[in-house]
């Protein structure tokens, strides 16, 4: 059953609560939306990310710029500036020659116009260089506005299961000399699995994006808890109390909301887990009144039972799930290969780290966690709806299939394949 | 520091003035991969080659790594009979000066210059720099540059799976025992092992410096393994005969091994037999986790230079910003030799009692890491 509710259910819930910045609620409306609308896999980049768009775009109302107000800029540090709404918190830093720009936002057709106005308002200097704190089109939905300009794109590796504009990929951590500052990124696999945290040590600034939140508990990714607290334990050691730390929505914050949120996100993971295992289901964990009052003390709101609360419970299921499932695969080499859909698009199953994991370039990556021999959960991304994958063995030729079963095509910015592939070789994993 | 090395290079290369008609015919020769990716080999001298990567792109080049600065002027003229675009992107190998000595001339003219993070540890113009791994799409080939543990700190290959080809840059060649580097034999073989499960029968391996054979394949790694193993084997049964270091390598068994292995090659065994057994037979100074602890830290020379000092579990990694990064093995509670040093490099310590390290004394001699580190009393911090 869909845990997710319908769009003008949470209109209601909006209105009701009062909050009118709830850029992460919006992301969750466009996921809900859904696109299965459309029947094919052969979108183009371009066409995806147009589709993403126009779902946000109808859902920005509460956004807190206005479709016909300008982007602006605020000064943070020196040569420092920050612009808030369309999309992310973005950070312009001043180089001698030459702009760096944190976050590209693309909650609207017309973002990437305005957000570049703004930097004019600030510079004429060239954008050389753009970093994203992940994925998301919130975050990233201007890059190819901006690779067009001849700025260049650097992403985590993951970026290339994404349809999202890059050119250079770094796996762990990469350093940038630019404008005085060493600015340095962080993967962090939290929020989603190619997100990083970018920390500038001289004007002493930490962006977290979607890996923090001082008022939402946001989604931590499927890595769960061993993820978060590394990327906590590093964010904390590059910090201190004078740090600026930047979340990706919202006000800017500090150490100790930082040190909050762990402690906030720590409480609710122990709480909805130790109920799960009682036998609780999602709703019943949702009623509990200590779950809610973590939530509430946290987030200042009482929403029993509203759907982003029912969503983090599943997701922290999910997580936990997740992580047991790892100790559960013992024949990874059943399944890993190379698999071909009818239209020709190639899905890849791949062995990393203890975690099956199905993948395509521009598409979308997510882990497999089993659910019986053959079936399994795809796990990964946010407010995912039951997409599950069957392996299937034909007993007289041997050959392995795949079908990829989805409810809705499109998952947040990954775009899911579905139908039946069909192995093309038994050799990678 | 780095911007006084910077201009010292400069002074001495940027006044060198060459024309197209400087141009040797034969200087360079060009090796198509693909209709994107060349190999383009330099000729310094009868016995001396080197070689480079270049990667056409829509709209500009990417090249593994840059040269000399006195040549820039040259490989300029052999890029623009392979595309007029600008460079875009340099990937160093490493540091070594011939793989970096035009990346400043690049990166003036626009060019992202990306290496690995240890380059920072020297003098060299960088970027952009990455930790473990790193890769771009250009022209449709994916370019990944990877860190291994062979031959420098800051070593990395450079794969492009599509056109089937690793630049492996000096971590290995075959003419010659390339220098095993900070891990000693250990990481020299790791590095090899990466290429080699990367590759398959048709994979082009391209080495940094070649003689007479430029580009190497598959089964010339698996060569290299076999022969760097063998070495090892041998020098290991003459230390247990009871022979020295110095006889070891005066052995008339190892004057066979390299002339078997290496009959055009005039080099002296003595390098490669005393860093194999620097790095691999000699056995470490034992310290207690408690007494590595005392050695870890920041030590400063009178002028304010700082070098750090941190266990990696095996060895000791000593480094300063634009100066130098490089392994120890301890010798004895207050001598640590440097795993690359031929010539008795090492950091003495003084020691205040039993709890407390008080200064680091570099014994370097007349050595290359004796350009590079002050002498004196460096005082721990």
């Amino acid at each position: 059953m869909s845990l997710l509710p319908s769009v003008s259910g949470i209109k209601k819930w909006l209105s009701v609560s009062g909050i009118k910045k709830g850029v992460l609620f919006l992301i969750f409306l466009s996921s809900a939306v859904g696109v299965s609308a459309h029947s094919t896999n052969q979108l183009s980049n371009q066409q995806r990310i147009q589709h993403q768009v126009n779902i946000q775009h109808e859902n920005i109302k509460d956004d807190p710029i206005r479709s016909e107000d300008p982007l602006k800029f605020n000064k943070l540090r020196d040569n420092i500036f920050i612009a808030k709404g369309e999309g992310a918190n973005s950070a312009l830093v001043v180089g001698e020659d030459a702009l760096l720009l944190i976050e590209t936002k693309g909650m609207r057709p017309h973002t990437s116009q305005k957000l570049l106005a703004a930097i004019r308002e600030i510079s004429d200097k060239p954008i050389k260089f753009v970093l994203n704190t992940h994925s998301h089109f919130d975050h990233s939905g201007g890059n190819a506005f901006f690779a067009k300009l001849g700025t260049t794109v650097i992403a985590q590796e993951n970026y290339q299961y994404t349809p999202i504009s890059h050119q250079l990929r770094f796996k762990d951590k990469f350093s940038l000399s630019f404008g005085g500052q060493t600015i340095t990124a962080y993967h962090v696999p939290v929020h989603t699995v190619d997100s990083t945290i970018i920390h500038l040590p001289e004007s002493n600034l930490l962006f977290m994006g979607d890996n923090f939140s001082s008022k939402w508990l946001l989604y931590e990714g499927a890595n769960g808890e061993r993820a978060l607290h590394q990327a906590m334990d590093l964010a904390i050691s590059l910090i201190n109390e004078d740090t600026l730390v930047v979340p990706g929505h919202g006000d800017v914050s500090n150490y100790n909301s930082l040190k909050r949120s762990l402690v906030a996100k720590d409480a609710f993971r122990e709480r909805v887990s130790s109920l799960y295992k009682k036998g609780l289901n999602v709703k019943q964990i949702a009623n509990d009144k200590t779950t809610q009052e973590i939530l509430t003390e946290y987030e200042g709101i009482k929403n029993e039972g509203h759907p982003v609360h029912l969503r983090s419970i599943q997701d922290v299921i999910d997580a936990n799930l997740a992580e047991s499932g790892r100790k559960t695969i013992v024949q990874p080499e059943k399944f890993t290969g190379q698999y071909q859909l009818p239209d020709g698009n190639t899905l890849n199953v791949v062995f990393e780290e203890g975690a099956l994991v199905l993948r395509h370039d521009g598409y979308f990556t997510a882990q497999l966690r089993p659910v019986s021999r053959d079936i399994f959960d795809l796990v990964g991304f946010p407010y995912t709806q039951n997409e599950q994958v069957q392996f299937f063995t034909d007993p007289i030729s041997g050959k392995r299939s795949l079908t990829l079963q989805v409810p809705n095509r499109f998952v947040m910015n990954y775009w899911l394949l579905a139908g039946t592939a069909v192995e093309t070789n038994k050799s990678e994993g | 520091m780095f911007r006084r090395i910077t201009l010292l290079f400069l002074a001495l290369f940027i006044s060198v003035n060459v024309k197209a008609s400087d141009v040797l015919a034969n200087e360079y020769k060009v090796t198509k991969i693909n209709q994107r990716v060349f190999v383009i080999t330099q000729t310094w001298s009868e016995k001396f080659k080197a070689n480079m990567g270049v990667v056409i792109g829509d709209d500009g080049l990417l090249l593994i790594n840059t040269m000399m600065l006195r040549d820039v002027k040259k490989l300029e003229l052999e890029l623009r009979r392979l595309a007029d675009k600008p460079v875009k992107y340099v990937i160093n190998s490493n540091w070594d000066t011939y793989n970096v000595q035009a990346n400043e001339y690049f990166a003036q003219k626009g060019a992202i210059i990306i290496a690995q993070e240890d380059n920072q540890f020297w003098p060299v113009h960088r970027q952009l720099l990455f930790k473990n791994q790193f890769s771009l799409r250009l022209g449709g080939e994916d370019v990944i540059a990877y860190k291994t543990k062979a031959h420098s700190f800051g070593h990395v290959n450079v794969h492009l799976p599509s056109a089937n080809v690793i630049f492996m840059a000096d971590s290995y060649r075959n003419d010659w025992m390339t220098v095993a580097g900070p891990y000693g034999l250990e990481g020299h073989l790791q590095g090899i092992e990466s290429a080699v499960v990367r590759s398959d029968e048709n994979t082009i391996i391209v080495p940094g410096n070649t003689f007479n054979k430029p580009l190497s394949n598959l089964a010339d790694l698996k060569k290299e393994k076999y022969i760097r193993m063998t070495l090892k084997n041998m020098v290991t049964s003459l230390r247990e005969q009871g022979l020295s270091d110095k006889e070891v390598f005066e052995h008339n068994d190892v004057k066979q091994f390299f002339k078997k292995h290496y009959p055009d090659r005039e080099f002296s065994a003595k390098s490669n037999v005393l860093k194999l057994i620097n790095s691999e037979l000699k056995s470490p100074f034992y310290l207690s986790p408690s007494q590595i602890q005392k050695y870890e830290g920041k030590y400063q020379s009178k002028s304010g230079e700082q070098i750090e000092l941190k266990y990696d579990g095996k060895y000791f990694v000593a480094k300063s910003q634009n100066r130098f990064i490089t392994t120890l093995l301890p010798e004895s509670i207050n001598a640590f030799s440097f795993v690359t040093g031929t010539g008795g490099e090492s950091f003495s310590f003084e020691l205040e009692s039993d709890t407390q390290v008080s200064y680091l004394i570099p014994k370097l001699g007349d050595s290359y890491f004796g350009r590079l580190i002050p002498s004196g009393k460096w005082v721990k911090m």
